[in-house]
């Protein structure tokens, strides 16, 4: 394999202790049937596609011009593979396509500036300061991010997306997991079918929240000038937000009761067959809120 | 006229350029970065030219997949944005000449779509959209590429195969259909 | 110069285009003629609004997923060598093809939880015969599709299915599909109710869209999962 690379000694050992920290040392667990370690020489700006359907990928960004992996492999999970230069294919092969008997955890170092792609059916994937393009699918595992990726899109169909990072572009999506977004993020979409959505308003020009029956909660104080909208079918929408938000908050809803604690009522229409509007100025205004729902209760207030 | 056409809302050129780079290099992840800064210029055309949105997704989704297939004939001589500009004019009144078996399929997905109902703005802008969707579709292509999108007569004659007087006649059209449709 | 003279030069007067002793005979012609000065405001009026109108829109749906299944076909992901297996793939629609079948279908039909259960005769017996009863004024309702298209939706369905086989989903994924599109499908049912009581209602027609649209986007997600 053209590019692979040899560890320093030193480097294979602060490696390990990663891993081994990663991995809990108090583990008591029979892991690897087989432990393997890799390097790879990558381009600064490597495209990464990695593959891993079961068990857990972590992945961090370094500053060097490599990718190097640990992958602890149970029983039945399948073969390690890597290759690539510029763009990377790594990952678990399991012994019949789709499927797997045991899982693997991977730990994953990648250059800094990689975009990285992962997919995982029940693993969970973590990435840590990677500040290229992050695309991360899981079905039932959980997705986290840390760090200042380019964008990022990250979506499980049950398991629990978590994500703090500064990024322009972010677009989560869940059926039933849920989503927990904080840091500065200027453009942000969250869906979910039924996942709770929670958000941490800080920098964004434009938030998108939508879910059927998942509870929406806002909180932090949104930035002025930023156009938020959040809509849900029957899940309970509380902006807890600063109490000196500068926001016009405009409120729809057919069958949602409306309760606000934050700034002035300006207008509040009810209609029996149309259902409620509710328009509320909260401080200077400057950021423009709509929240709108069919049957799910919508409140407004202060944060405690 | 055509610096309307040039500029690229959403980024700075540069990093347009690298993303450009990249995608011609087979990065995924950069051509999406790519559409999603341009979506909203190609379905607006899209839109405008079609007066149909269900249409328009469908030609908007047209114009990336054949963006892809055509990086490679991008030389960086013009901006990204005006090349795929004009490509996107290129799918919509090409295939604008083989509408008729499209339309059956469109008619399913229209049930599904609103009714062009743009985005609550200003009464006139508002208006307007909807006089401009309920032109004839010569007379809306002329109108859309030539007064809302800022090309010439010639530029348009080149890339609808009219003659630059036809476009000409059919702007005049345009424009008083919709001064009736407003007023 | 006469007023229908001047009306076929305004075109050219509102963008300069005209010639000085022109332009001048168009202006002396305005100054004295209310019509023709209100129609020269009109057009100028008409071409601020053009100019200013919203350069960018965006599409009501999100359209990535349908272009990134539509680009160039990718190597199989989970083979190294990457020249080792060549051979076919699993047999059956790529993802865009199902996700168009999908589409079609929820057009057509809110019978997708039913198909992907299995009821799939159940379910197309139910939507012939509903599609030969009247339809309801209601706008974006399924029954508004006339009769003529059972062919189509029969194909469609037959598409979606086969699409959503090709995949291979696993047990589980599937089942998170299930009980997350039986979520979506109350909520529409209700919106549903809500549009019979109140038809002309916008806002309530955006929601059943809105919530087609959650349905769209999971079976999209599910295909994905599929994948490599």
């Amino acid at each position: 394999m053209n590019g692979q690379v040899r560890f320093s000694r030193g480097g294979l050992v602060a490696l390990a202790l990663c891993v081994l920290a990663a991995v809990g040392l108090t583990s008591t667990r029979s892991v690897a049937q087989g432990r393997v370690e890799r390097g790879l020489a990558a381009s600064a700006d490597a495209t990464i596609r990695i593959y891993n359907l079961s068990g857990s990928t972590s992945i961090s960004g370094w500053d060097r011009d490599s990718v190097a992996v640990v992958a602890e492999l149970e029983p039945g999970a399948g073969r390690f593979y890597m290759a690539g230069h510029e763009a990377i294919k790594l990952g678990v092969e399991p012994p019949t396509a789709g499927t797997t008997a045991g899982s693997a955890r991977l730990e994953i170092r990648v250059p800094r500036g990689s975009v990285v792609w992962v997919k995982a059916a029940d693993a969970s994937i973590e990435v840590d300061g990677v500040e290229g393009g992050l695309d991360l699918y899981s079905v039932s595992g959980s997705v986290r991010v840390r760090g200042a990726p380019a964008t990022v899109r990250a979506e499980s169909m049950e398991g629990a997306i978590w994500i703090e990072a500064r990024t322009p572009w972010l677009r989560a999506k869940t059926a039933s997991g849920s989503i927990d977004l904080a840091g500065e993020v200027s453009d942000l979409a969250a869906t979910s079918v039924s996942g709770t959505i929670r958000v941490v308003a800080a920098r964004q020009a434009r938030a998108r929240i939508e879910s059927v029956t998942g509870e929406v909660i806002v909180s932090g104080r949104p930035t002025r000038g930023g156009a938020w909208e959040i809509e849900t079918h029957s899940g309970a929408v509380t902006l807890a937000l600063a109490p000196d938000t500068d926001a016009e908050i405009d409120v729809h809803t057919f069958g949602g009761e409306v309760r606000s604690t934050l700034g002035r009522v300006l207008n509040r229409r009810t209609d029996d067959l149309a259902g409620s509007d509710w328009s509320i100025m909260a401080g200077a205004g400057g950021t423009s809120m709509t929240v709108r729902t069919f049957k799910a209760p919508v409140t407004i207030r202060p944060a405690r | 006229m055509n610096d309307r056409v040039d500029s690229i809302p959403g980024g700075p050129d540069v990093q347009g350029s690298d993303l450009v780079r990249r995608a011609q290099g087979g990065d995924r992840a950069a051509f999406r970065r790519l559409y999603e800064d341009h979506v909203g210029r190609v379905y607006a055309l899209c839109l405008r030219l079609t007066g149909d949105p269900e249409d328009a997704m469908e030609r908007t989704q047209d114009v990336f997949v054949r963006a892809w297939g055509n990086l490679g004939s991008f030389r960086g001589e013009a901006a990204f944005a005006t090349w795929l500009h004009r490509l996107a004019v290129n799918v919509v009144l090409t295939d604008r000449r083989s509408a008729g078996r499209r339309e059956r399929r469109a008619e399913a997905a229209a049930v599904m779509s609103p009714r062009y109902e743009p985005a609550p703005r200003a009464g006139l802008a508002l208006d307007l959209e909807r006089a401009i969707a309920a032109l004839p579709p010569g007379a809306r292509a002329v109108f859309v590429l030539y007064d809302v999108e800022g090309y010439r007569h010639d530029e348009i004659a080149e890339m609808t195969g009219i003659a630059t007087g036809t476009s000409k006649a059919q702007l005049h059209r345009a424009r008083k259909l919709l001064r009736e449709a407003l007023s | 110069m006469r007023c229908e003279e001047v009306r076929g030069r305004l075109d050219e007067w509102v963008e300069g285009a005209l010639g000085e002793r022109q332009k001048e005979a168009v202006a002396a012609h305005l100054a004295g003629c209310d019509d023709c000065r209100a129609e020269a405001r009109e057009l100028e009026a008409l071409l601020a609004a053009a100019a200013d109108l919203p350069r960018e829109i965006r599409p009501p749906r999100e359209l990535w997923a349908g272009i990134d299944a539509r680009l160039g076909d990718e190597p199989s992901p989970m083979v190294v060598p990457l020249a080792a297996r060549r051979g076919p793939r699993r047999a059956g629609l790529p993802a865009w093809a199902m996700v168009a079948a999908a589409l079609a279908l929820v057009v057509v039909t809110a019978a997708v939880t039913t198909i992907l259960t299995r009821n799939y005769d159940e379910a197309v017996a139910l939507k012939l015969r509903r599609a030969g009863e009247s339809a309801p004024p209601t706008a974006a309702r399924d029954e508004d599709v006339p009769g003529a298209d059972e062919a189509r939706f029969l194909a469609a369905s037959q598409e979606l299915l086969a699409g959503l086989e090709a995949q291979d989903l696993s047990p589980e994924t599937m089942e998170i599909v299930r009980r997350n599109l039986e979520v979506i499908d109350a909520a529409i049912a209700e919106l549903q109710v809500a549009l019979d009581r109140d038809p002309g209602n916008g806002e309530l027609t955006r929601m059943l869209l809105a919530t087609y649209q959650r349905k769209i986007d999971l079976l999209e997600q599910a295909a994905r999962s599929g994948e490599g």
